[in-house]
C-alpha cells in the first residue's frame, strides 16, 4: 500500500519517555488493546538503541505477552542481564497504564569477521497479486499471501507471505531490518483463515532466531502450523531475504471455541 | 537406575552423569536445562498445565558445583501459566529459563506428515564425531551418514534427573534435542561452545522415550550459527526445537 492510502504513518507518537499508539497499534481482537505486531516493532526499535548493530547482531528476539498491553501511553525499558565480549543478553519490559504487558529477552552476540551487511542485496520483490488489502490498511505492512498448500510437518493449512513493513515505528524513524523480521514473524494467523469461524487463537509469544540480519526491504515468509489437538498451535516460520533463508520463528497460539452470540 | 543429580539440603549435587563430555569440571548443557525445565513443570499452578514452551539461556559456563533453583510465576490462570526459573550457585546467577505452561483444551487436530525415518531399532550408528562419551546418561542412534549441517538421531535418556525420580517426557525431549548443538559444527569444522541458549516450541507433549531429532545447522559466518530441531516421537512430530551456536575462536 502506498503512503498515502494511509491515513496513520507510524505506530507510535513519543512524548518525552512515552510512546503513544496509533490506530496502526490497535488490537484486530480489541479495540482497547495493542496488537503484537505493534507491540514486537517497539520492542525492537528500543531495543537496537541498546547496543551498536555495526559491531553486534541479534540472535535471537522471545516477546511473551503477560496481559493485552492496554491501548494508552507506553513505556519500556531494558536492562543488561549479561555483558561479555560475545555475548550481550538483554530483559526488556512494556507498561501501558501501570501494567506490566509484555516480557522481552534478546541474545546479542559479537558480528563475526564476515558478517554479511545488512543493506542491499539482490532485488527481492514479490509478484503483485493477492495483496492482503484489509490487512493492509489495519496494520501499517503491506501483506501479499502467495498459496498454501501442504509440505513440512504439517499436513494443511501451510502458507507463504511476503511482508514489508510501510509505517515508521516512531515519527520519522522506519522499521530495522531486525524489527521488520520480528513483525513478519507475527503472520502465523495466515495460515488459519478456515479456522477463524469457530475459533479464538491469540498470540501468546512471538521468538525469531536469527541466523544473520535479514536485507532490508521484502521478506518472504514460509509459515506452516503445527496443531495437535492439545489447546494451542505451534507456527513454524522460516523467514528470506533477497539473499536466502535468514531467520526461523515460532509463534504459539492459543485455541479457545468462539462464543457464537444470538441473533 | 543412575541419576544427574542429588537433591540433599535443598541444593541438586550434580553426579558424574551431569558433567559436560567436552568439559567434566562443568555441568553438561543438557544438565541445566533438564533442571530448569523440571523446576518449571513442577511450579504450583492452579490448573493442571503442560509446558508449551521453554526458552533457557545459560550463557556461562556452570561448575561442577550444588546449585540451588527457585522460580517466580510472570503470569498466572487456569489456562496459562508463565514462569521464569533460575539456577544459582551461592546466590550468583549461572541459567534460567522461561516456561509457557497451557491448560490442556480442545483445539484443531491437523496430522503430523510421517517423518519417514527408521525407527530407533531399525538405526545403530553411533554419533560420529566424539561427544559423547560410551557411557553417557544418553543413548544416541545415528540416521543416516554423517554431516555437520543436515543430520538426523534418535535419542533416549536413559538416566534418571533427579535420584529417586522418574524424569518426565518433556524432560527427556530436552536433553535429547540438546545434543544437536553438539554435533554441529562450522565451516571451520570446529565445535561450537556448549549451550548458549536453548528453545522448545511444543505442539503437545512427547511421549515414550526415544525422540526423533532432524536438525539443520546454519552458519552465516564462522563466528556464530544456529541449529534448528524438528523433534518427533513413535507417534509423530510434536515440535522444534532451537540453539544458538557461538564459536570460540572468533574472540582471538
Amino acid at each position: 500500500m502506498r503512503a498515502s492510502e494511509r491515513e496513520i504513518d507510524e505506530y507510535y507518537g513519543v512524548d518525552g519517555d512515552e510512546f503513544l499508539p496509533t490506530m496502526l497499534s490497535a488490537s484486530p481482537w480489541r479495540r482497547d488493546a495493542q496488537n503484537g505486531v505493534a507491540l514486537g516493532l517497539l520492542m525492537a526499535h528500543t531495543l537496537e538503541a541498546q547496543f551498536d548493530p555495526s559491531r553486534e547482531q541479534v540472535a535471537r528476539f522471545t516477546l511473551d505477552i503477560l496481559h493485552p498491553a492496554p491501548f494508552a501511553p507506553t513505556n519500556v525499558t531494558w536492562s543488561t542481564i549479561r555483558a561479555d565480549s560475545r555475548i550481550h543478553l538483554f530483559e526488556g519490559k512494556l507498561e501501558a497504564r501501570g501494567l506490566k504487558a509484555v516480557r522481552a529477552s534478546a541474545l546479542v552476540l559479537a558480528a563475526g569477521e564476515s558478517a554479511p551487511r545488512t543493506d542491499g542485496g539482490r532485488d527481492f520483490a514479490p509478484p503483485a497479486e493477492s495483496s492482503e488489502r484489509e490487512l493492509n490498511q489495519q496494520s501499517g505492512l503491506n501483506v501479499r499471501l502467495m498459496r498454501s498448500g501442504s509440505r513440512g510437518a504439517a499436513t494443511h493449512s501451510r502458507a507463504t507471505a511476503w511482508v514489508r513493513v510501510e509505517a515508521d515505528v516512531t515519527p520519522g524513524e522506519p522499521a530495522s531490518n531486525i524489527a521488520a523480521a520480528i513483525a513478519a514473524a507475527d503472520m502465523g494467523a495466515v495460515a488459519l483463515r478456515r479456522y477463524r469461524d469457530c475459533w479464538d487463537f491469540p498470540n501468546l509469544d512471538v521468538a525469531v532466531h536469527f541466523v544473520r540480519p535479514p536485507h532490508q526491504g521484502w521478506l518472504r515468509v514460509d509459515t506452516e502450523p503445527l496443531m495437535l489437538g492439545a489447546g494451542v498451535c505451534v507456527i513454524n516460520h522460516r523467514i528470506f531475504d533477497g539473499e536466502g533463508p535468514c531467520a526461523r520463528a515460532h509463534q504459539t497460539l492459543f485455541f479457545n471455541p468462539r462464543r457464537r452470540t444470538s441473533a | 537406575m543412575r541419576s544427574l543429580f542429588r537433591l540433599e539440603g535443598g541444593l541438586f549435587h550434580p553426579l558424574p552423569f551431569a558433567a559436560s563430555p567436552g568439559a567434566v569440571e562443568c555441568q553438561s548443557s543438557a544438565a541445566v536445562a533438564g533442571l530448569l525445565a523440571r523446576e518449571i513443570e513442577l511450579a504450583t499452578a492452579l490448573a493442571p498445565l503442560w509446558l508449551a514452551r521453554l526458552t533457557v539461556e545459560a550463557p556461562r559456563a556452570v561448575p561442577m558445583a550444588p546449585v540451588a533453583t527457585r522460580t517466580r510465576v510472570l503470569r498466572d490462570g487456569k489456562q496459562l501459566q508463565l514462569i521464569q526459573a533460575e539456577l544459582t550457585i551461592d546466590g550468583e546467577l549461572f541459567a534460567d529459563a522461561i516456561g509457557l505452561r497451557v491448560r490442556k483444551g480442545d483445539s484443531p487436530y491437523d496430522a503430523a506428515a510421517p517423518h519417514g525415518l527408521g525407527g530407533p531399532d531399525a538405526v545403530s550408528g553411533a554419533p560420529p564425531f566424539g561427544v559423547f562419551g560410551h557411557d553417557g546418561p544418553t543413548r544416541i542412534r545415528m540416521v543416516g551418514g554423517p554431516s555437520y549441517d543436515a543430520f538426523a538421531y534418535w535419542a533416549l535418556c536413559e538416566a534418571g534427573l533427579v535420584e529417586g525420580e522418574s524424569a518426565t517426557t518433556v524432560v527427556r525431549a530436552v536433553m535429547a534435542c540438546d545434543a544437536a548443538a553438539a554435533m554441529s559444527r562450522n565451516a571451520r569444522g570446529e565445535a561450537a561452545c556448549p549451550g548458549v541458549d536453548l528453545s522448545l516450541y511444543l505442539a503437545r507433549a512427547p511421549s515414550g522415550g526415544w525422540i526423533l531429532a532432524q536438525n539443520e545447522a546454519e552458519h552465516a559466518d564462522p563466528s556464530c550459527g544456529l541449529v534448528s530441531s524438528l523433534l518427533s516421537d513413535s507417534d509423530g512430530a510434536f515440535g522444534y526445537a532451537h540453539q544458538t551456536l557461538l564459536y570460540a575462536h572468533a574472540a582471538d
